[in-house]
Order: structure tokens, then C-alpha cells, then sequence
């Protein structure tokens, strides 16, 4: 398994019935979900990130990168960090297929590929 | 209308672990149009009440059941090995992992579908607590099959096994097998029909619980056994952004940091998702476990269905708004035959109660008095046989009779004490119409609602009171009330902080730089306090820990039982509310005072007041001392005109007396000059929130003294208001002038008053109020003169039968200050009831010329004792070195022919069982005398050495440094104790190896269902109690033997005696108490350098003359105020006495943080002369003593002079009357606040933008509660101040400047 952390691009379809990411441009090419293997929700460890690192001054105030939405009530939703992840299995004409592991950050808006499985 | 339903959802009343308030829960449930939601807490109901209400409100159907953890079969696990002792009594901080003994439990949820199923639900949950351990409650599979039955088919009781029940660990197993067993477990004990399998799928990844693939294999497995399946979200929060709180949450029961490996939830889907989206999660689960098409709606039908079956109807099921009083015959069992007892109904319970009232007449009034009095009686009865509440007056005279058959001085407080029935059962001791009380304040026939009686009973016989009527009315009756103890913002600083990891030092600075405020007023709190701006608290990076404290706000944390309330109810009780037990072993009931109050329980408050204790220890040691026995609540023996009394009370020496020893208080009598009981009863009244926020004080008092005439609105109201000059003070003047203007009824005017309280009823009420008093022949301007009155005053009056219930204690405590001042300030200082530190109690005993024992092991016991001494020291031969006593002014009781005798309670760490070896064993001849025999510890040796408990024992006295060599001091004696210390470990290790070891206590019993007794929640409680044991009592007090090789005291080694100063120190560290010199002595060069004005001064003081005031801390307050800001009212003692310092708003900014967190202080300020023996100081400055003096012993006077002249910068003086009208004019009938404009560019969201005041440092951005009648209020008033409680920490006195050699 090669972790990768890599922004890419997505355009949602139906695949065998539910909604998920139908093709995915990664490195300039685009790959095409076949099928989804697995589907999950996951949260980061909030506490880690450097919003909660000044507590301790860990971070210098002035570099660290503060969090999108810094104040209000709303902190608590980019405190959740929640990922939607789909492990799905991909093709590329005439490379072969990959299972792949598709993330959608609910904060920031944004597609990762997370890692290649197979 | 979505009619997806969720049936497992935990609100923050499961503790420690929901996030959500029942309430929250409701509004989301409403916004997403469901008509049904369950609650279904963990371990009990303790929010089902709150919950149902709210549900009510929110037209939803409500479902209540419980979470609860089963022992495992050992199906699914391995058996954990029983863990080796007994459990710990401390938690374990720091990585131990707190989960019980073999990793989490299986859990199952269980819901109730009817009145028998909810009857059933509250006796497994009180059987499932008082089993086993206390706070571990565990059920097992037979006491829930132990409770189905008996029931119904599955509609009464419906158990729910879900992905956390065994059924699921067998499926994350991936163990079919398994599944089937633990199915077939479960089936044999409980009715098939009400077993439903739950399924769960939070989108985790993997096949555990809270996975598709999980909750797939489940449904499989239960579909194939021909199971119902129900999907649930396992609920934890209402939304999803209030995960992270429960990620707090779980750190915090588990004691760890935030971290990974110790939270349960992986991802943000446990919330209250909406239908379509608990569609998409059946279709996944269904698509997973290949169940076909329907399944999906299937499943969600079959959730519906049972939701259908389990909804309760709260007034049918809950009995919420019944009345359930005792039985009759329980009640007065001992005064009827038993034919009577056959035929108990409410028309018997009438004619005894008649009968017992009838028969007190007698007793109770003169003869010339019987007509009125029957007449009234005839009244009240009349009204509480119409309402059917004869039950509950015999219920209350009944426990009142039993407390005073203990011997236990008790008293009623509150409305009450306008009830002439009250009065002649004998449960209050003030004569309503000789008072000009009203019944109708107290019980109406126009309100249904129970009334309440409060009884006071002394303080330190509570919990023997709480057994006796534990005894009389049997567990099945009586519970003690639970209180929810929930976040408020210094715990919640505490547990995020510990959960983010920060450092313990920091977390408790933190957190002790906020005063008592609700944890959602924290970042608020920082705009608006200078002090804690000033202290950086403000710093953006804390942002983020304050934003989680914020949430935290009003979670339950914590059940404990409340400090007075007994539940009364018939046999049905437990299946109206369940039980559990409390720390002391006493069956308590899950629900708080408000919620029984709206199951209709009859709550009695059963209070211990320290004060009775004391008065009650005064009693005694009059009676001890000098054989007089005397009875303060006998009139003839302490009338109530005693003019001792009132002399001392207009001196203003009240320090110690019920009610009127706080500062304002003090100030107040002596304006006030009371003179009679009636005045006492006023002077409660007028010293309450009410009167002061609406200005009653001033114009009483100067009527009073005469300055202006009384003014009546109208004749005819004379008769009512003549009693206070004029000026309305009671809500039952309230009630007779509208009842006198528009000729209706007292209970009506009481409604009328009651309406008078919010917006809407005011104007219904004018509207009422106007035509009827105009009708009477009253002008108009008479009408809109008195509307105002009563418009202004109406809310803010004071009960008068309330007044005259407090005022009682209050005369009879300043009764016996007067009459026997050693004595009551002996009482006072054994049971501490007021808001002062035991040392300035002290202090006031020297005041009164009476002589301050010091500690001895021969004399002292474990209360504070009286001795006769010889006057003969006036004037005093200096023995000793002790100041002389002076004769107490005139006015003043005299009691120096009386010594008090420090306790030996009040030497820090000594135990229980040590005072009583202590007591049993003496007289000690010497140090190894009380070694061998007492066997105190080694610190408590050492403490009583250097207390000075041994100096009479060998005539240590003088603190003369110098003295006759070969004498023994306090130092020889600590030496000794290190000898005897070692040499007793010595034989100790000797006899321990030559005697096996002792066998260990025995095992309580386990109370397992098994053993067929009889379900009596009072002894299972008890069992589970968890206070330490008693002292073990003293056998054998045999004198010491005298063997060889016990090391005697040996040369004195010559080291010199401690000094003054260092016993002043050792006693404050030891007692908490100064005994031999004042504190503040040790500072009188620099002080009289500074030209302090002391105490006994200031009435010598010209009016508005600058001057700086020293002293110890000993109170601080922030009362609410009229104008609305904040207020801190300071208190210091000087050994001369009290000085009163106030700072106002633009004092506070440099200085509230050293008044809040230093103890000796000096303030600079000036003076105010209140009344005809009354100053304060209008403080400007305040600095630490220890701080100044060390300045001083460097730089002399000029360098004190010039740290005093310069202000702490960063805090403006400016400041801006806010947009306050705009919540004057809001029709809210509570109080709201006023938020002044924000800071900065623009106004921001939600916030009115007209008025953009300028607004600039010190109390800048400030809020003000505004109530209905416009009365302004701080925020910060009335709650607890910052820093610690100057009650607690006289210990820490000593200043730790270098030179006082110890």
C-alpha cells in the first residue's frame, strides 16, 4: 500500500447505485471508478491540530496557521475535520485497474487521494 | 411529518457522556418534524422528567427508557478475573484505566410502553443500582427477566439488544453462532414478543460496531431468527458539531487525556440524523446484508411500529401532576384505633387534623384569644379540606414530632409560618395573628399546587433526623431528593483543561480567576472583568480552550444527594421514581426537587442549619457550666422585648447571630435601631434583594428616625402600612392594600400579586385593578398613586411569615449572645454557621472580655468548651505575656467571667478516632504518656506540641525568649516525638513479624438476587454507603506501663523557646486561628509608619477624610445594586474589630484582582458615615500587606509611599451608560440582558446597532440584567466571587517574609 496525500479532482456519479465519486483526475489522468469496495466516515484528532497546539505555545502565534472560521460558535465544525472516504476500485484504459482511497474533506470542500491499495 | 423516530438517544444526563440537554434534543427532533423521540440515558432517568416537559411543549410524543450495562454471560468474552482486593477508593489519575474490570460491558437498552412497564422500568433500574457497588450499577439478564414478568406481552417492556450488547460483540466476532445463543439466552428470560434487535451504523470503517458491515451482519442474524430489527443512531449529540464536547466528555469520565486510543467515536455521525438520512444508512445496511428490496423500509417500519407501541402519555403513564401523600394511617398510625385505621379517608384525615388543632388552642392562646383564633382556624380548615390536604399537614406535625422527640431543636422557615394550623401542630413557633400574618401567601384555594414547608432542624443531628424518618416511613416511602450537579465555569475549566493536556498549575490558575459564573458566560466574562483581562486571560491562544468550556455549560457531571429535600409518598413510591443510594447509604431518588415537585411527590425540606446546632451547644454548656437549664423558645424564660438584647442588637455587636452579622447587615441595625420583634422582622425583610433593588431602605429609615413624616397613600391603607412607617415591605401588605382597594378576596389579591409579576399579567391586572377601585368611592389620582406602588413594589416585597420564620432564630441567637456570650460564641465555633472565619468570631469574644483558652490535651475536647475564670484580672496582672482583658464597653454583654477552650477539631489532619483516644485516655502526665496511650500520629504530635496542647503539662508559658536553663520548651518536645516516633515503629516491626497478619474486614454483603430477601431499597442503600467507618471505640484505656525502654524525655537540649511571633504562626498554620497575638500586630510598625486609622477609630473619623485602613480578609460580597454595576463589598479585620471598604466600579479595574486573591490588605479610602454608629470606607485603592511590608524593610516609608502612588496601569476610568431601554422595553417576563455595543468596526451580527455609545477600558463592554419592573442588575452579583473563600484559608496567613526566624 503507497500512502499518497495528493489534492485531486472528481466529478460524482452514480456507481452501481450510489452516489460516489465517478472519475478522478490524479497526476493528469483520469481514472474511472468501476466499482466501491468500501465507504466510511472518519475524524481527525482535532486536538492535534496547531489551532490547539497554541494552547501549550507550541506553536509561535504569529506563524501558526489559524483555523478557516476562527471564532464564533461555529468552531466546533472545523474542530470535526470529517473526511467521507471511499476505497474504490479505479481504471485507466489500457493500464489496468487500482484500488484507490478517495477522501472528501467537509470543511475545506476539497478531494484528496489518500492511498493507492493495490 | 418524518416518521422516522429515534429510539436510543443519550441526553447530558447521561453523566459524562451525552452532550446534549434533553431539551436541545427535543427542538432538534421538532425542526425535523418527527412525533416521537426516546430518551434513553445511561445507568437512569434522571432527565425523563425535564424531557418529557419538553416534549410537551414541543407537541412531541415522548418514549422514555434507560441504558443499561449487563454483566456478561461469558459467551462472547472471556470471564475476567475477579479482581484481586477491594476495589480503590481513590480514583486513579494519570493512564489507570477506569472502564470496569474486563474492558467496557455489554449494554442493553430498555424502554417502557405503559404506567406497568413504567412502574417496572423505575424497580429494575433502582434493583440494578443498589446491587453490587455503588456508582457501578450492572444488571444482569435475571433481574431484567425478573422484571418483564409478571407484565403483559411486549408492549409494557421492550429491550432493545444492540450493536454494544453481547448480540453485537458475537457479531463483531463475526461469530453467527454466538449471536444464536446469546439470542436464545435472552428469549428464555424475557417475553419474545418485547425483544427487538437494534442495529447501528455510524459509517466507521472496518466490521466493528458502528460499521455498515456490523450492523449488515446483525440484521442478518436477527431477520434469520425471525426478530424484529429497528435501526437507531445511537444518539450522543444533537448535532454534528458538538461531537468534539464528547470527545471531552469521554477523556473526562475516563480521567485521561484527549488522545485516540480513549474516545468512542471515530467519526461525527452519532447525532440526530433526519429520516431521509436514516433511510440512506437502512438501504446501506440492508444492500450489505443482502436482505433484498423491502428490507430497507422494513426495518424502518418495524422502528416505527415499536416506537408506536412504546410512547407514553405523560399525565395516563408518568402520573406527572398527580398528588401522592402518605397514608393515613401511617401518618397518624399512633393516634388512631384500629377501627379508625380501617376507614382512613380524606374526610378522616380532616376531622383529626380538627381535632389536634382544636385541642393546641388551649395551649397555645390566651383564653380572651380562643374566639379569634378558632375563627381563623375554622377558615384555613375549611380551605385545606376543600384542596384535600389534611394528609400533608398531619405528614409534616408527624415528622416534626418525631424530630423533637429526638430532642433535635427544629423551627419551619417560609410561608408557612402564616398557617395558624401550622402554628398550633406545633411545626412553627411564630403566632400568625398575633404577627398580622396571611394564610392565603402560603396556601390558596385558588392554586392547586402543594404547599411547602421548610423545616429547620440543627445541622450537625441531620442525617440521625434523616434515619428517623427513614424509619417511620420505610424505604418504600421516602427517598431523599438528588441535585444535578452541573458545569459551571471552574469545573469546566478544570476537566478541558485536563482533557487538552495542559499544565495542572495553569488549569488551577485559570480557574480561580473566575468568580461562580455559568460556563457559557466565559469569553463574556473576560470582556467584561478588568481583572481578568488584566491577568492575560483575554490572549486569542485560549480561545479555543474556552470555546469548549462554553459547551460544557450546565452538563450534569455529577448526582448528589440535595441538602434537604425528603420525599414522602405512599407505598407506590418506587414506581414512580427510581432509587439509588447516596454517599451516606441513603435511598435517593433519580429525580431533582423541581422534577418531583411535578410528579407530585410531597418534597419536605428537612435543613440542617448550623445555627440550631449552635444555640443547641450553647444550651448545653450553660447547662454544663452552670446547672441552669434554659429554654429559648419558652417566652418567660426569653421574652421577646429583652431590652440586653436589643441594646447589644442597635450596638451592631451581631457577629455570630442568624441573618444580621453580615456586613450591610450590621450597617443597616445600626441606622435602624430595631426595638422590638417586629422590627427584627422588618429588618430581615428589608435587607433582601427585593427591597434593596427597589429602594424601600431609605425612605423606612428616615420615617423611622423621624427626619420626615410617614405618608400614607390613603387612610384607609393606615392600618396596613402603619407597621413601617408607611413604606410597603411585604408581599402580605401587598395582598391586604389591593384586597382593601378593590374589596375582593385575600387569596384573590394573592393571585393579583403573583400577576403583578410579568409583564402580561401587570396589564390584565390594571385593567382589573382600575374600575374596581374607582368603584369603591376611591379619586382617580388615589387609584393611579397606589397602582404605581404596587407596580413598583409588588415583586420586590418580602413574605412577612417568611421575615417572621427567619427572625425567630435570629432573636434567640442575639438572645443568647447577650445573655450567655461565651457560651453561644462556643457554639458558634464548633458548628461555624456564619460567613466569617472562626478567627474573627474569636477576636469578638475578646471584645466581649472573654478569656481565649489555648489548646491543651487535658482540657480540650472536640468541641469548643466553656470555663469559669477569675475576673480578678481588672485590672489584669500581665501573666503570661497575654494582653490584659478590658472591660467590654457599656452595652455590651460582659463575659469575662467565662473562658472558651480551643477544640481539638480544629488542629488540621487529626482524625476522628484520635480526638477520641484523646479524650478517653487522659489526663496525660506527660508527652509519652499521651504517645503510648492516644497514639496520635506523628504529625498530629508534632502539631499539638507546637499549638501549645502540651505547655500546661510542662509550664511552658512565657514567650520569652530567654529563660532558666534546664527548662523544657516546645522544641525539646518536638525532639521527643521524632524519638518516640522511631522507637514505636521499632517494636511495631517487632510485634507485626511475631503476630500473623490481621484478617481483613469482612466483604459486604453482595445483595445478589440470588438470595431470596425481600427488595428493601433503605438497607441495600445502606450497604452501599461509603462514609468511613466510625471511630472504633475506645476499650482499653489503661495507663501507660511504664517499660525501661520507652525513651523518656532526655536533657533539655537548651534550644531556645519560640518566640511570639513564630507561635502566631504555628497556631495559623495549625488551628486556622491566631490565639496568642493578632496577625496584623506583627505589622504595627509599619502600620502606625502609614498612619493606619484602625477600627475602634473610625466612628472618630471626620466624614470624607482620606484614610488608609489595615487588616485580614474576611468576607468579600458582590450584592446587587441598584444601579446595576458591579459591587464589591470588602470586609478586613484589624484585631480592633471590622472595617467595611466598597469598592465601586473605578476602583475595580487596577485593584478587584488583589482584593479577590490577597488576605492582608491594606486600603486607602474615604470615609462615609451611614448612620448614627455606622462608617464605611469608599475604598481607591487597595495593596497586598506582606507585599508593602517588604518594601518597607528595604526602602523605609518613602519607598511604601511611593509603590502606593502608582495606579496599575492598562485600565481606563471611562465609562458609558449602554443601550439599556432597549431591554427595559423587551416583554420578557425574566430578566434579560442588555449588551452594549461591541468593539471595533461595524455592529456585529444580532446585536442592535443603534446607540453606539462610545465605550472605552474598565467596564466598558458591561451587561445588565434588566427585570421587568426595570430594575438593573450585574451579571456578576450575588454569585461567588473570584479567588479562594475567605472562610477557608486563614491557614495560609502567614506572611513569608524573610527575618521571622523559624
Amino acid at each position: 500500500m503507497r500512502r499518497y496525500d495528493e489534492v485531486i479532482d472528481v466529478r460524482r456519479g452514480l456507481v452501481s447505485g450510489q452516489e460516489a465519486p465517478a472519475q478522478f483526475l490524479w497526476r493528469d489522468r483520469l481514472w474511472v471508478v468501476r466499482d466501491i469496495i468500501a465507504h466510511w466516515v472518519e475524524t481527525g484528532a482535532w486536538w492535534e491540530q496547531p489551532g490547539v497546539g497554541v494552547l501549550f505555545g507550541e506553536v509561535g502565534g504569529a506563524e501558526a496557521p489559524r483555523p478557516a472560521a476562527a471564532s464564533g460558535p461555529d468552531r466546533g465544525a472545523d474542530l470535526l475535520g470529517e473526511k467521507e472516504v471511499w476505497r474504490v476500485e479505479a481504471t485507466r484504459p489500457r493500464t489496468g485497474a487500482g484500488v484507490f482511497d478517495v477522501s472528501f474533506d467537509w470543511a475545506l470542500g476539497q478531494w484528496r487521494l489518500v492511498c493507492c491499495v493495490d | 411529518m418524518d416518521p422516522f423516530v429515534h429510539l436510543h438517544v443519550a441526553s447530558g444526563y447521561s453523566l459524562k457522556y451525552g452532550a446534549s440537554h434533553p431539551h436541545r434534543l427535543v427542538e432538534r427532533a421538532a425542526e425535523a418534524e418527527m412525533d416521537t423521540l426516546a430518551l434513553t440515558d445511561r445507568d437512569g432517568v434522571y432527565g425523563a422528567v425535564r424531557f418529557v416537559k419538553a416534549c410537551m411543549r414541543g407537541g412531541i410524543r415522548p418514549i422514555l427508557g434507560v441504558d443499561l450495562a449487563v454483566e456478561p454471560s461469558g459467551l462472547t468474552r472471556r470471564p475476567s478475573p475477579a479482581r484481586p482486593g477491594p476495589s480503590r477508593v481513590a480514583p486513579a489519575r494519570g493512564g489507570s484505566y477506569r472502564d470496569p474490570a474486563g474492558g467496557v460491558l455489554p449494554r442493553v437498552t430498555v424502554l417502557a410502553g405503559s404506567k406497568a412497564g413504567w412502574a417496572a422500568l423505575c424497580r429494575l433500574v433502582s434493583a440494578t443500582h443498589l446491587r453490587g457497588e455503588r456508582g457501578v450499577p450492572v444488571t444482569t439478564l435475571d433481574l431484567v427477566g425478573e422484571h418483564c414478568a409478571g407484565l403483559g406481552s411486549g408492549h409494557d417492556l421492550v429491550v432493545l439488544l444492540g450493536p454494544s450488547s453481547e448480540l453485537g460483540e458475537a457479531a463483531a466476532l463475526r461469530r453467527d453462532d454466538l449471536a444464536g445463543a446469546v439470542l436464545r439466552r435472552w428469549r428464555e428470560a424475557v417475553d419474545p414478543t418485547g425483544l427487538v434487535v437494534e442495529v447501528v451504523s455510524h459509517r466507521v470503517a472496518g466490521h466493528g460496531p458502528g460499521s455498515s458491515a456490523h450492523a449488515a451482519r446483525m440484521a442478518g442474524v436477527a431477520t434469520a431468527a425471525g426478530y424484529e430489527v429497528v435501526l437507531t443512531n445511537a444518539v450522543r449529540y444533537a448535532g454534528r458539531a458538538d461531537a468534539p464536547t464528547v470527545d471531552i466528555l469521554d477523556s473526562v469520565r475516563r480521567l485521561v487525556p484527549l488522545d485516540v486510543r480513549h474516545l468512542d467515536r471515530e467519526n461525527a455521525e452519532g447525532f440526530m440524523k433526519s429520516g431521509k438520512e436514516m433511510a440512506d444508512i437502512a438501504d446501506e445496511i440492508c444492500r450489505f446484508a443482502g436482505l433484498g428490496e423491502r428490507a430497507a423500509d422494513r426495518m424502518l417500519a418495524s422502528t416505527r411500529s415499536v416506537a408506536d407501541r412504546c410512547a407514553v402519555d405523560p399525565r395516563a403513564d408518568l402520573g406527572l401532576g398527580e398528588v401522592h401523600l402518605p397514608e393515613l394511617d401511617i401518618v397518624g398510625a399512633g393516634r388512631m384505633g384500629p377501627g379508625e385505621r380501617a376507614a382512613a379517608d380524606s374526610s378522616l384525615g380532616d376531622a383529626v387534623l380538627r381535632e389536634r388543632c382544636e385541642a393546641a388552642i388551649g395551649r397555645r392562646y390566651r383564653p380572651d384569644q380562643h374566639a379569634i383564633a378558632a375563627r381563623r382556624l375554622a377558615d384555613e380548615l375549611g380551605v385545606i379540606g376543600r384542596l384535600g390536604y389534611s394528609s400533608y399537614f398531619l405528614t409534616v406535625a408527624d415528622v416534626v414530632d418525631l424530630v423533637r422527640e429526638m430532642g433535635v431543636r427544629a423551627a419551619a422557615r417560609g410561608s408557612g409560618a402564616g398557617s395558624v394550623v401550622n402554628y398550633l401542630l406545633g411545626i412553627s413557633g411564630v403566632d400568625p395573628i398575633r404577627y398580622g400574618l396571611v394564610m392565603e401567601r402560603f396556601l390558596s384555594p385558588l392554586r392547586q399546587a402543594l404547599p411547602d414547608i421548610d423545616i429547620d432542624v440543627e445541622s450537625a443531628r441531620r442525617t440521625e433526623v434523616y434515619e428517623r424518618i427513614l424509619d417511620r416511613y420505610s424505604g418504600d416511602r421516602c427517598a431523599c431528593v438528588s441535585m444535578m450537579d452541573t458545569y459551571r465555569v471552574r469545573h469546566a475549566i478544570r476537566d478541558v483543561g485536563a482533557a487538552l493536556g495542559m499544565p495542572p498549575g495553569e488549569i488551577d490558575s485559570i480557574a480561580k480567576a473566575f468568580p461562580h459564573i455559568r460556563a457559557r458566560d466565559a469569553r463574556t466574562a473576560l470582556r467584561e472583568l478588568p481583572e481578568l483581562r488584566a491577568s492575560g486571560l483575554g490572549e486569542e491562544r485560549l480561545d479555543v480552550l474556552f470555546s469548549l468550556v462554553e459547551r460544557l455549560d450546565g452538563l450534569p457531571r455529577h448526582i448528589a444527594v440535595h441538602p434537604c429535600g425528603v420525599l414522602l409518598s405512599d407505598a407506590t413510591l418506587l414506581d414512580r421514581t427510581p432509587v439509588e443510594a447516596s454517599y451516606l447509604g441513603f435511598p435517593m431518588s433519580q429525580f431533582d426537587k423541581d422534577d418531583v415537585e411535578d410528579l407530585g411527590l410531597l418534597k419536605l425540606d428537612v435543613l440542617g442549619i448550623r445555627m440550631q446546632s449552635a444555640m443547641a451547644h450553647a444550651i448545653d454548656e450553660v447547662k454544663r457550666v452552670d446547672g441552669v437549664e434554659i429554654d429559648i423558645d419558652d417566652e418567660d424564660q426569653a421574652p421577646r422585648d429583652d431590652p440586653a438584647t436589643f441594646a447589644m442588637i442597635q450596638a451592631a455587636k451581631t457577629l455570630g447571630c442568624f441573618q444580621i452579622e453580615s456586613p450591610g447587615q450590621r450597617e443597616l441595625v445600626g441606622k435602624f435601631a430595631p426595638e422590638t420583634f417586629d422590627d427584627i422582622i422588618i429588618d430581615i425583610s428589608l435587607f433582601r434583594p427585593g427591597p434593596v433593588k427597589s429602594d424601600m431602605v431609605n425612605p423606612f429609615l428616615r420615617a423611622r428616625q423621624g427626619w420626615s413624616e410617614p405618608e400614607y397613600l390613603h387612610p384607609d391603607l393606615e392600618p396596613t402600612l402603619s407597621q413601617t412607617c408607611g413604606v410597603v415591605v411585604f408581599h402580605e401588605q401587598v395582598i391586604e392594600m389591593i384586597a382593601v382597594l378593590t374589596g375582593c378576596s385575600l387569596a384573590e389579591a394573592d393571585e393579583a400579586r403573583r400577576a403583578l409579576g410579568d409583564r402580561e399579567g401587570k396589564s390584565s391586572i390594571r385593567t382589573w385593578f382600575f374600575p374596581r377601585v374607582l368603584a369603591r368611592g376611591y379619586s382617580t389620582a388615589v387609584a393611579s398613586r397606589c397602582w404605581e406602588v404596587l407596580e413598583a413594589f409588588a415583586s420586590f416585597g418580602f413574605c412577612k411569615a417568611h421575615a417572621a420564620a427567619f427572625a425567630l432564630p435570629t432573636y434567640q441567637s442575639a438572645w443568647l449572645k447577650a445573655h450567655h456570650p461565651a457560651a453561644f460564641l462556643a457554639g458558634v465555633l464548633t458548628h461555624d454557621p456564619g460567613m466569617y472565619p472562626k478567627r474573627l468570631i474569636l477576636d469578638d469574644a475578646r471584645q466581649f472580655g472573654i478569656a481565649v483558652l489555648p489548646l491543651d490535651v487535658n482540657a480540650s475536647d472536640d468541641v469548643y468548651r466553656i470555663e469559669k475564670v477569675g475576673v480578678l484580672d481588672e485590672p489584669p496582672p500581665e501573666v503570661f505575656g497575654r494582653a490584659p482583658r478590658p472591660a467590654p464597653p457599656s452595652g455590651v454583654p460582659d463575659g469575662r467571667a467565662y473562658g472558651i477552650r480551643l477544640s481539638l477539631a480544629d488542629v488540621s489532619g487529626i482524625s476522628e478516632a484520635e480526638i477520641v483516644r484523646i479524650m478517653a485516655a487522659r489526663p496525660f502526665a506527660s508527652l509519652t504518656d499521651l504517645w503510648q496511650r492516644a497514639r496520635p500520629s506523628r504529625p498530629v504530635a508534632e502539631r499539638l506540641v507546637l499549638a501549645g496542647g502540651l505547655d500546661s503539662i510542662y509550664g511552658i508559658g512565657s514567650p520569652v525568649p530567654v529563660r532558666r536553663r534546664g527548662t523544657v520548651t516546645r522544641r525539646d518536645l518536638l525532639l521527643q516525638v521524632s524519638e518516640l516516633d522511631r522507637w514505636s515503629r521499632a517494636t511495631d516491626r517487632a510485634v507485626r513479624a511475631a503476630s500473623p497478619r490481621r484478617k481483613a474486614r469482612a466483604a459486604p454483603p453482595t445483595g445478589s438476587p440470588a438470595d431470596a430477601r425481600r427488595f428493601d431499597p433503605r438497607t441495600m442503600a445502606a450497604a452501599q454507603s461509603q462514609a468511613g467507618l466510625p471511630p472504633e471505640p475506645v476499650t482499653a484505656v489503661q495507663l501507660a506501663l511504664d517499660l525501661d525502654d520507652v525513651p523518656a524525655l532526655s536533657e533539655p537540649s537548651g534550644l531556645p523557646e519560640m518566640s511570639g511571633a513564630e507561635r502566631v504562626r504555628a497556631e495559623l498554620e495549625i488551628l486556622g486561628l491566631d490565639v496568642s497575638s493578632h496577625v496584623v500586630d506583627f505589622y504595627a510598625p509599619m502600620l502606625s509608619a502609614l498612619d493606619i486609622t484602625w477600627s475602634r477609630d473610625l466612628l472618630h473619623r471626620r466624614s470624607r477624610s482620606e484614610l488608609l485602613v489595615a487588616g485580614v480578609k474576611v468576607a468579600t460580597q458582590t450584592p446587587p445594586i441598584r444601579s446595576g454595576r458591579r459591587v464589591v463589598f470588602l470586609t478586613l479585620d484589624d484585631g480592633t474589630g471590622p472595617v467595611d471598604a466598597t469598592f465601586f466600579e473605578d476602583a475595580q479595574g487596577p485593584y478587584a484582582a488583589t482584593v479577590f486573591h490577597s488576605w492582608l490588605l491594606v486600603v486607602r479610602g474615604e470615609l462615609r458615615r451611614t448612620g448614627p454608629k455606622g462608617v464605611s470606607l469608599r475604598a481607591t485603592g487597595c495593596w497586598e500587606l506582606p507585599a508593602l511590608h517588604a518594601i518597607w524593610r528595604r526602602d523605609g516609608i518613602a519607598g511604601v509611599q511611593a509603590a502606593m502612588a502608582v495606579v496599575p496601569g492598562g485600565f481606563g476610568a471611562d465609562h458609558s451608560e449602554t443601550a439599556l431601554h432597549a431591554a427595559a422595553e423587551s416583554k420578557s417576563s425574566r430578566p434579560v440582558i442588555a449588551k452594549p455595543p461591541s468593539f471595533g468596526s461595524g455592529p456585529a451580527a444580532g446585536e442592535p446597532d443603534d446607540e453606539a455609545g462610545p465605550t472605552a477600558g474598565g467596564m466598558g463592554r458591561r451587561r445588565v440584567l434588566v427585570h421587568p419592573s426595570g430594575f438593573k442588575q450585574s451579571p456578576y452579583s450575588d454569585i461567588r466571587p473570584a479567588g479562594e473563600d475567605p472562610k477557608t484559608v486563614p491557614r495560609r496567613l502567614w506572611h513569608r517574609s524573610p527575618g521571622s526566624a523559624g
